[in-house]
């Protein structure tokens, strides 16, 4: 049995504290998720699997409960703390790709071993590495605007490996793209778990998607209704 | 991140915003140009004034006679005995070689000479030290002027006016002949140098031909001439060596004449600095020039809202940028220091825009000045030496406003970006 990389425990997340329209999201979650596994969280819109995924990736704290990711208490945890560790344990895949507009692919994906302090030839040269592996190694100094949607994922993808991350969290990956193309991705994501090892947790609406993952979290209004194929929490 | 990938990051967003970048360094350069050009006309107006006062002879030093207790009732009559002699001038000339020079001048009388086609031509002859020529801002055209050693000598050496010249109209060089001068007094001198005189040249050349000038000879010439060789004087003006500290000189003067009065128990030698007056007025240019900087500098502070101003924008504009960043684990620090850089830069180039701007304007500026005061009074252009000297010690200070207008008015919308929640930032369309 492998080591837990995320512990989710009874974390609620409420917005607008104290207000008229004080809104509790997430009641109680509770997830754990091993090292190696890939999670589909699955949920209709509003159900809070993007606030969720917000707290998975650090990009939000929650109201009560406690995080833990990599045996790391990230509780108490202050804003550059959390850039550090989202800069050296998750990797992003936005649905909007989110790259740098007028900036070539390569500094793209160099962007988060910039902020970790790797030096220039160190980052160019693992930059080529995983654009090559993403298939993208003949449009390296393109910009964003120049490529098509698959092509900006694949970048997009390279990135969030930049750091070797232990996890990969994807929103929607395919969302914005076309049947061929989101196969493509998903199959990138699939070569990621199997050969790398990296553990995936995958944000979608689409149980087809999800269908293709060890296990399938289904969130509605704020809980858990659901885990196949899990473990035992 | 390091400071050059900071530059890099900066210079690439000024390039996506060309002519925004360009507008807001705008104001920085109308800012510093305008700081530049004022306050090197304030220092042109300086250089120009105080060469012209120097010039002008305002700068002499004056020694003269005094009374070592001029407060004693019982007043003390001057003897021969207590003047100035020019054996004593001599000695301080030969003390101090080259830091003084005798502006003396002694009229002899009007002569007549005749030139090369036998015509009789009037001259005014006047005795002179070396340093007459500077304190009559007279420029040499040709050959030398008198020197010390002419008048020690009592050499029979003159300088002639360029008029002189054409009216003895020979096709060689005047310089090397020898004229004889005719009248009470009848001598024969060698031409050594020639003198400009503008303004009687223009009325030579508008047709008045038997105009008469004056020619210059060794102060001692005339003075053996007239039979009073020996002259003692109570009041002598010098020329300093204007690249001399005038204080030394003043100092080194009255050291040498308390040493020849020390024995006078009732007068004593007087050293004066005129060229002190001169500088009273330079302060006050000084003044009214920093006065003026401080002016164009509200232009600057203007400048400097617009950048913050801007940078606000491209804050708000870069918000979903930010967020990413931050998502992928730029630090508050590494946000702030983007921001604060790129509007460092755009103050920094527009300050050395503005710089360059400042110089070419002042350089114009200069170049109108030359020719206004060549039409309008061409006869004093000749003496003023109007030379655009722009301000070292302002350029030194814009270049270190425009890096701190940069850091002030950037450290604010680099603050907001560098706040900013990573989730709301990406959410931003």
């Amino acid at each position: 049995m492998s080591e837990s990389i995320i512990r989710i425990d009874n974390v609620v997340k409420t917005f607008n504290i104290g207000m008229e329209n004080e809104l509790e999201i997430l009641h109680k979650i509770c997830i754990d998720i091993k090292e190696g596994e890939f999670v589909a969280i699955v949920g209709s819109s509003g159900a809070g699997k993007s606030t969720l995924m917000n707290i998975i990736g650090l990009l939000d704290k929650p109201t009560a409960g406690r995080y833990t990711l990599n045996g790391i208490d990230t509780s108490n945890m202050k804003d550059d703390e959390l850039s550090e560790i989202r800069n050296s344990q998750i990797g992003f895949v936005f649905q909007t790709f989110n790259l740098i507009p007028r900036m070539t692919a390569l500094k793209n994906v160099e962007l988060p071993m910039m902020y970790k302090g790797i030096p220039q030839k160190e980052r160019t040269a693992k930059a080529k590495k995983l654009l090559e592996m993403v298939g993208m190694d003949d449009r390296m100094s393109h910009q964003p605007n120049q490529l098509s949607g698959g092509q900006k994922q694949r970048v997009s993808i390279a990135r969030a490996m930049a750091n070797d991350p232990a996890i990969i969290l994807a929103d929607e990956p395919t969302g914005a793209l076309d049947t061929v193309t989101g196969r493509m991705i998903m199959d990138i994501f699939h070569k990621l778990n199997k050969e790398n090892g990296k553990t995936i947790v995958l944000i979608t609406h689409s149980r087809e998607l999800a269908q293709e993952t060890d296990r399938i979290i289904t969130i509605s209004d704020g809980k858990i209704i659901s885990d196949k194929g899990g473990y035992e929490i | 991140m390091t400071f050059f990938e900071c530059i890099k990051m900066a210079f690439s967003s000024m390039r996506m915003n060309k002519m925004r970048s360009f507008l807001t360094m705008l104001g920085i350069i109308i800012g510093i140009s305008s700081v530049i050009t004022i306050s090197s006309i304030g220092s042109t107006i300086k250089k120009t004034v105080s060469n012209s006062m120097f010039g002008f002879g305002m700068a002499t030093i004056d020694l003269s006679v005094i009374e070592r207790d001029y407060t004693s009732s019982t007043p003390v009559k001057i003897t021969e005995n207590d003047m100035i002699t020019y054996e004593m001038l001599e000695g301080l000339l030969e003390e101090y070689p080259g830091d003084y020079e005798l502006v003396a001048s002694d009229y002899l009388d009007t002569c007549e000479t005749i030139n090369s086609k036998n015509e009789a031509i009037v001259l005014d002859v006047m005795g002179i030290q070396p340093g007459y020529m500077n304190y009559t801002m007279k420029k040499m055209v040709k050959g030398r002027n008198i020197t010390a050693r002419d008048v020690k000598e009592t050499k029979h050496t003159a300088v002639v006016s360029e008029v002189f010249e054409l009216q003895y109209g020979n096709d060689e060089s005047i310089i090397g002949k020898t004229i004889s001068l005719n009248g009470t007094y009848n001598f024969e001198v060698t031409v050594v140098g020639v003198y400009s005189d503008k303004k009687t040249l223009q009325k030579y050349n508008l047709g008045e031909k038997n105009i008469s000038t004056t020619i210059l000879t060794p102060y001692s010439l005339v003075g053996k001439l007239k039979g009073n060789q020996k002259t003692k004087f109570g009041y002598v003006e010098l020329q300093p060596n204007p690249e001399v500290d005038p204080g030394i000189l003043v100092i080194q003067a009255q050291q040498y004449f308390d040493r020849l009065y020390e024995r006078n128990e009732n007068w004593e030698i007087n050293v004066f600095d005129c060229g002190e007056a001169t500088k009273s007025l330079t302060v006050v240019i000084d003044i009214l020039a920093i006065a003026f900087s401080l002016i164009a500098a509200i232009s600057l502070i203007v400048g400097g809202v617009g950048v913050m101003n801007i940078m606000l924008v491209s804050v708000v504009e870069r918000t979903s940028e930010i967020g990413i960043r931050k998502a992928l684990g730029a630090k508050t620090k590494s946000i702030k220091r983007q921001f604060v850089t790129e509007s460092v830069i755009i103050c920094l180039i527009g300050g050395t825009i503005g710089i360059i701007f400042g110089l070419i304007s002042t350089y114009a500026l200069g170049f109108i000045a030359k020719y206004m005061l060549n039409t309008l009074a061409a006869d004093v252009a000749e003496s003023i030496t109007l030379e655009p000297t722009p301000s070292l010690l302002a350029i030194i200070i814009s270049v270190i406003c425009s890096v701190l207008i940069g850091v002030i008015f950037g450290s604010s919308p680099a603050k907001r970006a560098a706040k900013m929640n990573p989730i709301d930032a990406l959410r931003f369309e």
